[in-house]
């Protein structure tokens, strides 16, 4: 991809197996420079440090995988404006093979000290007056070295070597966006304290007496760290009882500083800490940060500075005033985007390289709605769409803090994802391997997106109890009312498994004669829940123009759902023959958007397949429609005169809901099915008269749509897990 | 029988909980309601708690209540898998003794279970031996229009049908669709980044879906989606076991290897904890 005569805008020359900051920040400043526009080479070259047999960092996987860099063959001859390379190291000794780089400016990023204090006398890392040479030789005179903090830049000054030295430090960035976190309270009722680093005795301080006056054995402060807890505790003889240790890597560090309010790092005394990528994370994700006064010169007015005796009283007068705290907080986020911050790196790049070259492809930045806990919404298949539109209903109110993630077995999984959400899909079958096997991908999709609570809506599968087991998530059971007499007991069993259950009101409960009706003791009850709220329907002459029906006719929309195709197809077609006999009539046929297959019907009947159908609601005079709880209750609660057809269901009692409907004056129930019985309803229904009747009596009989409080409770479950897992 | 020495020990507690309230040894209902609240009920009646009472002691039996019909459900559920397993035929073995043992270490796993602790038990499950993932392969359909039986012995292949537009994902199908009718020798296994699933569903064939990088990036971090692919895939290799994995790509050449949907099938599949985002095993005991 030539850029005017150069093949890139810049090169990286790294060891992309380093399993530390060194990749971590090269993979930040890949995502800083995409996003500017700025195309990259990646130029892998192997040091001679790094002894184990690896892969590339997965960061950097992901990177290139992800289209942020190009990764080139090792001797693959480019020419670019800016040559980056990573690390010294590499070059202590001679490459092989001898990478072919072409570049106007040499960059030799430092992000280590030539050596420290631990090592044996007279053994360096790299000897920077050599790999400087090698430079040279390799690439040309071009070359500027820039030390990633003072602590290197002293350490390199210190050498003596005679270097063509940046007058600024080469910080390592972050993403501020991505770390923030809110510090309007604290973790927990006494102060939690916490380090996160990679498992290493130079990452502690050298004795017990320092380690425990940093992190103190007090019950009235918590302690938690992320990594290398076993060296402090090989260190001390045992683990404090106020410590709870994480092993390395175990929790993203990012999640980790949400759970600590502050952040005391210190290390062994002669380690030279080249950066301290561990306080800039800290910082940026506002947590006030406690370190050894050496760190001034890089952080600032940023971090609270203190000898390791002093940390305790640090702490108690930070927490003791919330206001200095969040200040303090504040503080460390916003000094970490000014120094650190990819926009940092944006513009030292720019300085070397210019402005990107015009039409490289730009990749902007996701931005992701900060501090959101996620809910999976499992919208398991049926013979229709209920599950699956009660739980968007559900989604769609819930509030910006909560993000929804459906899972779904349905074929209608692309409605979901038409409505903006990322939806992953389980197959279904059967059987006691196909239960294992959902539970699997279940307990997959909770570890892959952490969610607080999972909602749940049909009836409970055995994998899906297993892995409310297996996982210990919160499981919310949207339980639909009105069974039939006597069924679904196996269902009603399985209501133990679920932290809450939520029960979506039934127009028709006066007759609901299903076991769920002596079973509603701590049960979230709500009235019934609709996808769509009465403003968002299209009106009347809007909807008949988009839909290009006549002005003049009666209009009637007929929808029968998914069911049975060979059962539908006769119904289907008897009823509508019938309705075309009637003068003046238009015909609209709602096809479902999950049949499988399509009835043949006669060509001057209209058909619509569209999601959410009841948006072209006011265009219709009256309808026809299976008796599902959907349909009932989005036609009653729209004030819809509608025929209503009881389908075969295995557990839904449509017979008692139409019959119902019919009782009450709000619609007409086709039950049984039978030619003269749809005589009789078109004859009622026909009468202008009669049709308002049944508008009024929905209105004055509907409760009202009770999805926000439905998604109410879902937030506030999981607001409260998100909280529990805050206080440990 | 962990599980129903549990649940003995509740009946028990009940039992002593009542002759408190009650200075008797009037017995319990004698079939209480596995649902806590109809369960609640009927002693909170015998017991002459007035079953409005906000007080303690209608929570205290609730919760005693519910606790006991948990247990008593999966103490029978398995006590019927063990039941299955000494009648089961040789070759299920293996797979009916992991499930009771999997059965007790999730009852074992309880009463220490936290809501924080979830996702160490989603990853050490999904690491642990006895995972179904490492059980027989996940059987799927032959599919509908084979006209008879495949032959003995058949496989799996798991074609991959990735950044296909609609046509060409169908014209794909219908290809393996007249494939299998002919050679008879596979069932196929889809893998698909395409919404448009008319083509299995006409032929009656089994397809995974994987949201494709521009609408899981959305939703996610920028950089994630090609570990997620990966694992996804590694996933599905591991549940259905194809012996052949065929590629079918849209778009530029190469596509599926550059962007990482194929790392699970060249490479080691591998489960990133950081992926983790709740907390882990945590160690505060005192050494």
């Amino acid at each position: 991809m030539p850029t005017g005569s150069y093949d890139y805008d810049l090169a990286i020359l790294g060891d992309f197996r380093y399993p530390g900051g060194t990749s971590v920040s090269l993979a930040e400043e890949l995502k800083a420079q995409t996003a500017a526009g700025y195309t990259t080479a990646l130029v892998p070259m192997r040091t001679p440090q790094l002894k184990r047999k690896r892969r590339f960092h997965p960061q950097l996987i992901s990177c290139i995988q992800s289209g942020m860099g190009e990764l080139v063959a090792p001797d693959q001859a480019i020419r670019v404006k800016l040559l980056v390379i990573r690390h010294p190291g590499l070059l202590t000794e001679d490459p092989d093979p001898r990478p072919r780089v072409e570049a106007d400016q040499v960059l030799m990023v430092a992000n280590q000290t030539p050596g420290d204090l631990l090592e044996p006398d007279g053994i360096l890392y790299y000897d920077p007056a050599r790999v400087d040479r090698r430079l040279h030789e390799l690439f040309g005179d071009q070359v500027l070295w820039t030390p990633i903090g003072p602590e290197v830049r002293e350490g390199l000054n210190a050498t003596g070597a005679a270097l063509n030295l940046s007058p600024t430090d080469w910080h390592n960035v972050l993403d501020p966006d991505e770390w923030w976190a809110d510090r309007s309270s604290y973790v927990a009722e006494r102060p939690v304290i916490g380090r996160h680093s990679r498992p290493h005795w130079k990452k502690w301080p050298a004795s017990a007496e320092q380690i425990l006056a940093a992190y103190p054995d007090d019950e009235a402060i918590q302690v938690k760290i992320l990594g290398g807890g076993e060296v402090a505790a090989d260190i001390l003889g045992r683990v404090p009882s106020n410590w709870t240790l994480y092993p390395f890597n175990s929790v993203p560090p990012r999640d980790f500083l949400r759970e600590i309010d502050f952040q005391v790092y210190y290390h062994h005394p002669q380690l030279i800490e080249a950066f301290g990528r561990t306080i800039v994370e800290a910082l940026a994700s506002a947590t006030p940060t406690i370190v050894s006064p050496h760190f001034e010169k890089l952080f600032g007015d940023a971090c609270v500075y203190a000898e390791p005796e002093d940390v305790a009283e640090s702490v108690w007068r930070l927490y003791d005033d919330p206001a200095g705290y969040r200040e303090r907080a504040e503080q460390g986020h916003l000094f970490v985007r000014e120094n650190f911050g990819h926009e940092v790196h944006r513009r030292r790049i720019a300085e070397f390289v210019g402005k990107p070259a015009e039409g490289s492809p730009r990749r902007a930045a996701i931005p992701r709605r900060r501090a959101q806990d996620r809910a999976i919404l499992f919208a398991a298949n049926g013979s229709g769409m209920g599950h699956l539109t009660r739980t968007m209903a559900v989604a769609r109110r819930l509030p910006e803090a909560v993000q929804p993630i459906f899972v779904t077995l349905s074929s209608g999984m692309n409605l979901i994802r038409d409505a903006g959400y990322l939806c992953e899909y389980i197959p279904q079958g059967g059987g006691e391997r196909w239960q294992a096997f959902l539970e699997q991908r279940l307990v997959e999709i909770i570890a892959s997106y952490g969610p607080k609570a999972l909602v749940f809506d049909s009836a409970p599968f055995t994998g899906l109890t297993e892995a409310k087991l297996t996982t210990g998530l919160p499981f919310v059971w949207i339980r639909r009312a009105m069974w039939q007499k006597d069924r679904g007991g196996s269902n009603l069993a399985r209501a133990g498994h679920f932290d809450l259950v939520i029960e979506p009101g039934e127009f028709a409960a006066d007759f609901d004669q299903g076991l769920t009706t002596a079973h509603r003791e701590g049960v979230v009850c709500v009235p019934p829940i609709l996808l769509l709220d009465e403003p968002e329907l299209i009106q009347r002459d809007e909807a008949r123009a988009e839909l290009g029906l006549e002005d003049s006719n009666l209009t009637v929309l007929v929808q029968l759902g998914s069911g049975n195709i060979d059962e539908l197809a006769f119904l289907l077609r008897t009823t509508v023959e019938r309705l075309l006999r009637v003068p003046n009539l238009e015909v609209v046929v709602g096809d479902s958007p999950i049949s499988r297959g399509r009835v043949e019907l006669p060509s001057e009947v209209r058909r619509l397949t569209t999601y959410p159908i009841n948006r072209y609601l006011k265009g219709f005079d009256f309808a026809i429609s299976a008796a599902g709880y959907n349909s009932v209750h989005e036609l009653v609660g729209f004030g819809m005169p509608t025929v209503f057809i009881p389908m075969r269901a295995p557990l839904d009692d449509q017979h008692g809901r139409a019959r119902y409907v019919e009782a009450v004056g709000a619609g007409l129930s086709l039950d049984p099915i039978s030619e003269a019985g749809l005589d009789r309803c078109l004859e009622t229904i026909l009468a202008e008269d009669r049709r308002r009747d049944m508008s009024e009596r929905c209105q004055e009989l509907f409760p009202g749509n009770g999805a926000p409080q439905a998604a109410s409770a879902v937030a506030d479950l999981v607001a409260h897990t998100s909280r529990l897992e805050r206080l440990g | 029988m962990r599980s129903r020495r549990l649940f003995e020990a509740i009946q028990e507690d009940l039992r002593a909980l009542r002759r408190r309230r009650s200075g008797g040894d009037a017995p319990l209902p004698a079939e209480a309601d596995a649902s806590s609240a109809a369960g609640t009920r009927e002693i909170a009646e015998h017991h002459s708690i007035p079953a409005d009472d906000p007080g303690s002691e209608v929570e205290e039996w609730a919760a005693l209540s519910r606790a006991a019909a948990r247990h008593r459900m999966e103490a029978e559920e398995l006590a019927a898998q063990l039941e299955a397993l000494r009648s089961s035929e040789s070759y299920r073995l293996g797979h009916a003794i992991v499930r009771p043992f999997r059965k007790l270490a999730s009852l074992r796993r309880r009463p220490a279970r936290k809501a924080d602790g979830r996702v160490r038990r989603a990853i050490s499950y999904l690491r642990r031996g006895d995972l179904p993932r490492t059980q027989e392969a996940l059987t799927i359909p032959s599919g509908t229009r084979l006209l008879g039986p495949l032959n003995d012995k058949h496989k799996t292949a798991m074609f991959l049908a990735w950044g296909l537009d609609n046509d060409a994902l169908a014209s794909v199908v219908d290809e393996v669709a007249r494939l299998q009718l002919m050679l008879r020798d596979f069932k196929p296994l889809f893998v698909t980044d395409s919404d448009s699933w008319s083509a299995f569903e006409h032929y009656g064939y089994w397809f995974e879906y994987i949201p494709p990088a521009d609408e899981w990036t959305r939703h996610n971090e920028t950089t994630g989606w090609p570990a997620y692919v990966s694992e996804r895939i590694g996933s599905i290799i591991e549940t259905y076991k194809p012996a052949r994995v065929v590629v079918y790509e849209g778009g530029p050449v190469g596509e599926a290897l550059r962007r990482g949907v194929l790392n699970s099938v060249v490479g080691r599949s591998e489960r990133p904890t950081e992926k983790a985002a709740l907390l882990p095993q945590r160690h505060s005991e005192s050494r």
